[in-house]
């Protein structure tokens, strides 16, 4: 009898202790299986909903069309400064403007390698306009709302913005985050996502729908850059990115090699423009950081020894804060008269 | 290292898998090791105030113990080194600028005594806990650790080492010295609770920072411009720290261990004293235990009292930094303490907790709470007044449909956090219940969840990434 109730006892407990393995099995395959369908519902779900932008060669017969003397690459500092009209009346030659707003360097190589170069122009020379690190910040503007930008100024393959870039580098982070993105193409979608939600929320703004163009005014005013306090003005004003004390001519750190090394396959004469900041002191100085000179100076002396032109306008004193619109751009107003200015003094290279 | 890192995930995933590999005391003792690497991840000096302040107090509390008749010199001993490390490093600058401005006001000629002082992040946090623990021993709520490895891990517990929450010895000790099991449910919960953290921090927090930071870079803002900027702090900040909490807590789970909750739906208060058992939950009870009570708490006559409340609430405003902002809000809450305390003596009970008044008592105190933000978020005082005197008669039409167009924006990537919050007007054992009646649901109303918040995160997650807010503390 007691031999039974031991053994019961004994059944009993394995019972209970199988009965607690099984419980503990199906709550691991539990979550496993959470996991499992966290991480591969959104690989599966939207696989095709983000795919690259096609590639928009639209100047490309633009560039053979007007076959001009001077082509300008830039961001909005070179749209808010040349006036192509003045430009080609002052100087009696024919000018080509790619300005995109929001760029930096990257989007410039595309610019130049795929509609420039592919376009078989052969200006005189191809001026691309700059501020302070650019050249050493390649990865500027290449993300999230930039993405589109990017893709659509690219060819399908583009192994020199895939070195630069990192993509394809051997760094592990750089592998993570370029397999994350193929196997998640819904990541290439933020831009998109969260402009929509911005939107929804103007949408849902009393009045909107009633005056588009007036509340979106109304928003850009209220932010405006004269309206900011004078301690965040200045802190947006300092030099951004990377702070490197000289410039790195490895392939691999910037798009600048690339372009000396095409612009001399292709008898190309590039010339780098770098413009002047919004002046932050009273006597029309723009003050940076001190070691943005020694910068500069190796940035200046390795494009000349490549042949590039290079001309500075930081410290040009005709250039003054008046001239100035929001932020480094230059006022409407200003235009023409920067543009005579600049002619002036490039003189003999644009004739 | 933060959370939000590839360094972190690749640490944690390392961690975890080789953790439970080890026996119970080498587990201890890789955790020390994972600690210190994660906290001297970028400064390793870091390290240096961190292991003095658990040497001293492993030692203080050891001492406590064994010399009983000296106990009150010995506890403030180790009082005098861990809030003096704190004030080195946190106060010493806001002590020694005042300083010079009350002698130059005086017309004292006084040279430039500030310092340039870097703060290891986390200081506030583990030195309340390692306090905490000396106090508990000396009163005799505690036993003295033995094992000084033990003590390590209690002080330097990655999880919440940098912001918490800040544990008790009676909690987190006990869970340290037994051997810890995982559980396969806990963990599902804790991977939800990690992945919350997740999309709270990088979708929701750092998407309304933007607007926050834009309101608060305008020299002039209008009336609604700014409130709705305050609004999207008042978001941000609890996305932000609620986040790092519950990144914490559940990392913490997958090692087996419970950390205590930090946050309950914090905006559902219905006066000040509710918002304080509601926000940052080990700080509040951790003043409560250690300053209010022992001054004498309520049981003191009315004027002790309300000195105890304002004494209390300075101290919690002086602890999240130094600067007058901090204090000037810690006062805040003090006197709405003290407003709500007697209004609740005069007012009956059957009127104030009727439910026609549920709606106005909130609507009034989440108002009380955004001020509050207001006076956390702007440092500097001359703003901070013009903020205050603004007249929202003088704003125009076009300023009130801004400030709609960015309450909208905050409130829509927000939506996740108020659902949540509406959920937190169930009953507590709602959830519970409902997995146990009906797995099957809850089960896949997990899995959509989980879904949701990685799909979030994945496509929401914020342009710019900020570090933790209270990490500055």
């Amino acid at each position: 009898m007691g031999g039974e109730a031991k053994a019961g006892g004994l059944d009993t407990k394995l019972d209970n202790r199988s009965a607690t393995d099984g419980a503990r099995g199906s709550a691991r395959a539990r979550l496993i299986l959470l996991v499992l369908v966290v991480l591969l519902a959104p690989a599966a779900l939207f696989r095709s909903a983000f795919s690259k932008t096609p590639f928009d060669g639209s100047n490309v017969p633009k560039l053979r069309a007007e076959a001009p003397d001077f082509v300008f690459i830039g961001d909005s500092m070179l749209e808010s400064r040349l006036d192509e009209a003045v430009f080609e009346r002052l100087t009696g030659r024919r000018a080509f403007v790619i300005a995109e707003n929001g760029s930096a360097s990257a989007r410039w190589w595309l610019a130049f390698k795929n509609q420039v170069v592919a376009a078989g122009v052969r200006p005189q020379r191809v001026f691309l306009f700059f501020r302070d690190r650019q050249w050493s910040w390649p990865e500027y503007r290449t993300g999230s709302q930039y993405r589109e930008s990017l893709e659509a100024a690219a060819q399908a393959t583009e192994p020199e913005l895939d070195q630069v870039l990192g993509r394809s580098r051997s760094g592990v982070r750089a592998r993570v985050d370029a397999a994350l993105d193929r196997v998640y193409p819904i990541r290439l979608g933020q831009a998109e996502a969260l402009e929509r939600l911005d939107e929804r929320a103007l949408h849902w703004t009393p009045g909107f729908r009633q005056a588009k163009s007036q509340t979106r005014k109304a928003i850009e005013a209220s932010f405006d850059i004269k309206r900011l306090r004078k301690d965040v003005g200045t802190e947006m004003a300092t030099d951004d990115g990377p702070q490197s004390r000289a410039f790195d001519p490895d392939p691999a750190e910037s798009f600048l090699p690339h372009l000396a090394d095409v612009a001399r396959q292709h008898n190309l004469q590039l010339c780098l423009v770098r413009v002047k900041r919004r002046p932050n002191r009273p006597d029309n100085v723009r003050y940076d950081r001190a070691d943005l000179e020694p910068y500069v100076t190796s940035l200046r002396e390795w494009t000349l020894a490549q042949g590039i032109g290079f001309h500075d306008f930081t410290r040009d004193p005709v250039i003054t804060l008046s001239m100035y619109a929001d932020g480094d751009h230059i006022a409407a107003e200003a235009r023409a008269e920067w543009t005579r200015h600049f002619v002036e003094v490039m003189g003999t290279s644009l004739r | 290292m933060i959370f939000h890192s590839f360094d972190f995930l690749v640490f944690f995933a390392l961690v975890l898998v080789l953790y439970w590999r080890l026996p119970h005391r080498s587990q201890n003792l890789f955790l020390i090791g994972s600690s210190w690497f994660f906290y001297g991840y970028v400064h390793w000096w870091f390290l240096a105030p961190l292991a003095f302040t658990a040497g001293m107090d492993y030692l203080v509390a050891r001492g406590i113990e064994r010399w009983p008749k000296h106990k009150t010199p010995l506890l403030c001993l180790s009082l005098c080194a861990s809030l003096g490390l704190l004030g080195f490093f946190k106060y010493y600058n806001f002590f020694a600028d005042n300083f010079s401005v009350a002698f130059r006001s005086l017309g004292l000629e006084v040279s430039d005594l500030t310092l340039q002082i870097f703060l290891p992040v986390g200081i506030s946090f583990y030195t309340f806990q390692s306090i905490g623990y000396v106090v508990d021993v000396h009163r005799g709520k505690a036993r003295a650790v033995r094992s000084f490895s033990d003590y390590l891990l209690y002080s330097a517990f990655f999880p919440q080492l940098v912001a918490g929450p800040i544990e008790r010895s009676t909690h987190l000790l006990p869970q340290i010295q037994q051997a810890r099991h995982l559980d396969w449910d806990g963990a599902r919960g804790a991977v939800l609770l990690i992945l919350w953290g997740f999309f709270k921090k990088l979708v929701i927090a750092d998407n309304v920072a933007v607007t926050a930071n834009r309101v608060f870079a305008l020299e002039q803002p209008a009336f609604p411009v700014l409130w709705a900027g305050v609004f999207a702090f008042a978001v941000q900040i609890f996305a932000d720290f609620s986040a790092y909490t519950d990144i914490a807590r559940g990392s913490a789970r997958l090692l087996g261990f419970d950390l205590m909750e930090n946050f309950r739906h914090p905006y559902l208060a219905r006066s000040p004293q509710e918002f304080w058992q509601r926000w940052h939950i080990s700080l509040s009870t951790w003043f409560r235990d250690y300053v209010y009570i022992p001054l004498g708490g309520s049981r003191a006559g009315p004027g002790r009292v309300v000195f105890n409340l304002l004494f209390t609430f300075l101290l919690s405003g002086l602890w999240h930094g130094a600067s007058w902002n901090y204090v000037l809000w810690g006062l805040w809450y003090g006197v709405l303490v003290v407003i709500y305390r007697a209004a609740s003596a005069v007012v009956p009970k059957r009127v104030s907790e009727s439910r026609w008044l549920a709606f106005p008592r909130w609507l009034l105190m989440f108002t009380l709470i955004l001020i509050g933000w207001l006076l956390f978020r702007e440092t500097q005082t001359a703003q901070l007044v013009r903020y205050l005197t603004l007249d929202p008669f003088a704003a125009k039409g076009s300023d009130w449909t801004v400030g709609g167009y960015l309450f909208n924006s905050v409130l829509l990537i927000s939506l996740p956090i108020w659902i949540h919050h509406l959920a937190g007007c169930l009953p507590a054992a709602t959830w519970p219940r409902i997995e146990t009646a009906r797995p099957l649901p809850a089960y896949v109303a997990q899995v959509i969840a989980g879904v949701a918040m990685f799909t979030g995160i994945l496509v929401l997650r914020s342009r710019v990434t900020s570090d933790f807010i209270y990490f500055q503390f």
